[in-house]
């Protein structure tokens, strides 16, 4: 019997054991890094890591609840360019910035909309529809832009990437909020108990009276618009609408996901999980280049990392679900 | 005691001709520092010990002269007159590519050829699928872009074997099988190293410089810009150092995480140099938001010339200072004529041009007269 309340606590949610064990391996990685380096460990730099962490966490927000539903949105890193460059077109053309802004996040909101309508209307497989869609965007980014970079941009077209409120950096307020709003909708409403029922068992979800169909259309959209966000957030950072940002991003967005511990076969998921999942991603990439590790030795340092991470995830909850059962 | 007093007086003398140094620079502004600092002499090493470590060659295709001569001037007519052109780029998300497809466009119109452009969108697969598509289409010529030079010789050989008249331009095959066009990105950057070097002296005096370079390790070219932006920059400041090479990826999304890591991990670097403009442009997005964004921090340098780059060249408020440009004209134009001359017969597999890096002049004039030869809108 395990008379330990915090341990009882932890054990007694599958997804909050998870999540526990995320955070362990964050603390790990966090303590190895300070260990090798003492400028990791600095206020400064944890701001780094989240001003660029940022916009994975509002995109990987918005990708956990699309696969806890079981489904996936592998355009993110497209719409992400193409939104961002969009915005920076009306904004050479003197579109007042809150107008470009809404704009992006539309086109976010369409693409993802039509990605949603196609996979439920359609039948269609969420990984063919979004492959689709990823170049799509691209090509469109491509499009928009004739010069592959675009130039006089508004001065204030850093208002969201490089301002603050306070000592809080814009991009990290506005991943905190994407992160809020998801958290209460997936642990406090009914739409959250949908998206988990739907991806539990799509069939009982629907005989239990739950639209399916515009459940996930609904999440579709959202991904679009949160990755349009994040591109918000990564251009206004970089200072440039660049059709090429992004390339990838729907792999970093996924791998956050999965190492924050929602489900490939959907009904599981945690949006606190995502955000330590991101920051792991995030963390991973500073610590390698603030211990001075050589660029090639990182990209097999990330895939260890990665992939340790996981499986140690995976065999600590194993392990302390056997001694719960056992307790 | 005597000498004492000189020493003492000589260094008195010293300290105000410091002071006065760096008066004149502050009243000068960077701009005008930059442009009073640069030059379009490759400079020599004051102690050669200092770069005598930094290899000179890496992909192979440095130690060529830069110099074009005549593959650079327009002619009346061109072979190329009613014949059926194939384009390659290696991906037409770069600003140089594009540039390089509006050049062709305006030569097809020009000289009255048929032109089809096809993207390798900077992937292996996909430039091998376009060698079969050239292939199948057999044109009368093909201007070829390879994205690999391992990779690149059976695929020219290929082409050649079609029967297809094939010059390459940019990064090139690692064995010699057509005529080509390329840059020597050793000594391109050599000379961005040594006007980087000009104006920190100009700017900073003796102070201690510490370099840190926003890289792409994967591409040996790469590693030719690097060495030879080291090699330029330590032959005026010997005693520089480096902290650290990280890699930018080569786009501005993935360079600006990198370097703000390399600013934050070594506090005391004041030089950086990005191996092209995605490069410094990550960097300078980096320094503005950990609020280094200043020319009194240090300099950074890259090359390439792209628009965006020339706003900070020209700023005073930026600390981007020094600029080689990767001419898209220049690679366009040489291309063309090679390619008239091989369909003429009159070039041989061993016929080259190494077109040059041409430094662009810090100065309102001198980015104008770049962009609108380079980049003309």
């Amino acid at each position: 019997m395990n008379r330990n309340p915090a341990i009882h606590w932890i054990i007694s949610d599958r997804q909050r054991l998870q999540t526990v064990v995320t955070l362990l391996v964050l603390l790990l990685m966090i303590a190895a890094f300070s260990f090798l380096n003492p400028r990791f460990l600095t206020l400064t730099n944890f701001q780094n890591v989240a001003r660029n962490t940022a916009p994975l966490i509002i995109s990987a927000s918005a990708m956990t609840v699309v696969m806890i539903a079981r489904g996936l949105d592998l355009s993110v890193g497209s719409v992400l360019a193409a939104s961002s460059v969009v915005a920076a077109t009306l904004a050479v053309q003197g579109v007042p910035l809150p107008l470009a802004f809404l704009a992006a996040i539309l086109l976010g909101c369409l693409i993802g909309f039509a990605n949603g309508a196609i996979i439920v209307k359609m039948r269609v497989s969420p990984i063919i529809v979004t492959l689709g869609a990823l170049n799509i965007a691209r090509g469109l980014a491509y499009l928009i832009t004739p010069s592959a970079i675009l130039v006089g941009l508004p001065r204030n077209w850093g208002s969201i990437g490089t301002s603050s409120i306070g000592p809080f950096p814009m991009p990290i307020l506005l991943a905190v909020l994407v992160v809020a709003i998801y958290a209460f909708v997936t642990r406090r409403t009914k739409f959250g108990k949908h998206i988990y029922a739907v991806g539990g068992n799509e069939e009982a979800a629907r005989l239990s009276g739950v639209n399916v169909e515009r459940t996930l259309i609904t999440l579709y959209v959202l991904s679009g618009a949160m990755a349009a966000l994040a591109g918000l957030v990564l251009s206004t950072r970089v200072g440039s609408g660049d059709p090429n940002i992004g390339v990838g991003f729907e792999l970093e967005v996924i791998a956050a996901v999965i190492i924050g511990g929602t489900s490939l076969s959907g009904g599981e998921g945690r949006i606190l999980g995502t955000v330590i999942g991101a920051v792991i991603v995030g963390v991973l990439s500073n610590g390698l280049n603030l211990s001075g590790v050589e660029p090639f030795w990182q990209y097999v340092a990330q895939g260890v990392v990665l992939i340790a991470a996981v499986v140690v995830d995976k065999r600590v909850n194993e392990g302390v679900l056997r001694m719960g059962a056992r307790a | 005691m005597t000498s004492l007093r000189i020493n003492g007086r000589m260094l008195l003398a010293g300290a105000a001709l410091a002071l006065a140094t760096q008066a004149a620079a502050a009243a000068e502004g960077p701009v005008a520092l930059a442009a009073k600092s640069f030059s379009t002499e490759l400079c020599a090493p004051k102690d050669p010990a200092a770069v005598a470590d930094i290899p000179k060659a890496v992909s192979g295709f440095t130690g060529y002269e830069q110099a074009p001569g005549d593959w650079l001037a327009l002619p009346d007519a061109s072979p190329l007159k009613g014949k059926r052109v194939a384009l390659s780029v290696m991906g037409l998300g770069q600003p140089f590519f594009l540039a390089i497809k509006k050049q062709w466009e305006m030569l097809a119109e020009k000289y009255g050829f048929e032109l089809k452009v096809y993207d390798g969108r900077f992937d292996a697969g996909t430039v091998q699928k376009l060698v079969d598509d050239i292939i199948a289409d057999a044109p009368d010529a093909v201007a070829f872009a390879p994205l690999d030079s391992g990779a690149a010789v059976p695929q020219v050989q290929r082409m050649l074997d079609a029967g297809l008249k094939v010059v390459t331009y940019n990064v090139q095959p690692a064995q010699v099988v057509a005529p080509r066009v390329f840059a020597n990105d050793f000594a391109g950057s050599q000379l961005v190293g040594c006007n980087t070097a000009r104006y920190f002296i100009e700017k900073f005096g003796d102070k201690k410089a510490i370099i840190g370079v926003v890289d792409l390790p994967s591409l040996p070219q790469v590693q030719d810009r690097k060495n030879g932006f080291l090699y330029g920059f330590k032959s005026l400041v010997p005693t520089a150092t480096v902290a650290q090479s990280v890699d930018g990826g080569g786009v501005i999304d993935k360079a600006n995480p990198a370097a703000a890591d390399l600013l934050q991990g070594h506090p005391e670097i004041n030089v950086i140099f990005g191996i092209n403009n995605d490069s410094s442009l990550g960097t300078i997005a980096a320094m503005k938001a950990a609020n280094l964004y200043s020319p009194e921090w240090g300099v950074v340098s890259s090359v390439d010339g792209s628009e965006p780059v020339m706003a900070e060249l020209g700023s005073d408020e930026s600390p981007l200072k020094a600029e080689s440009g990767y001419p898209p004209y220049d690679f366009s134009v040489a291309t063309f004529n090679l390619l008239g001359a091989t369909l003429d017969g009159k070039s041989t597999k061993d016929t080259q041009v190494v077109v040059g890096y041409p430094p662009i002049k810090p100065t309102a004039e001198g980015i104008e007269a770049w962009l609108s030869r380079q980049y003309p809108r």
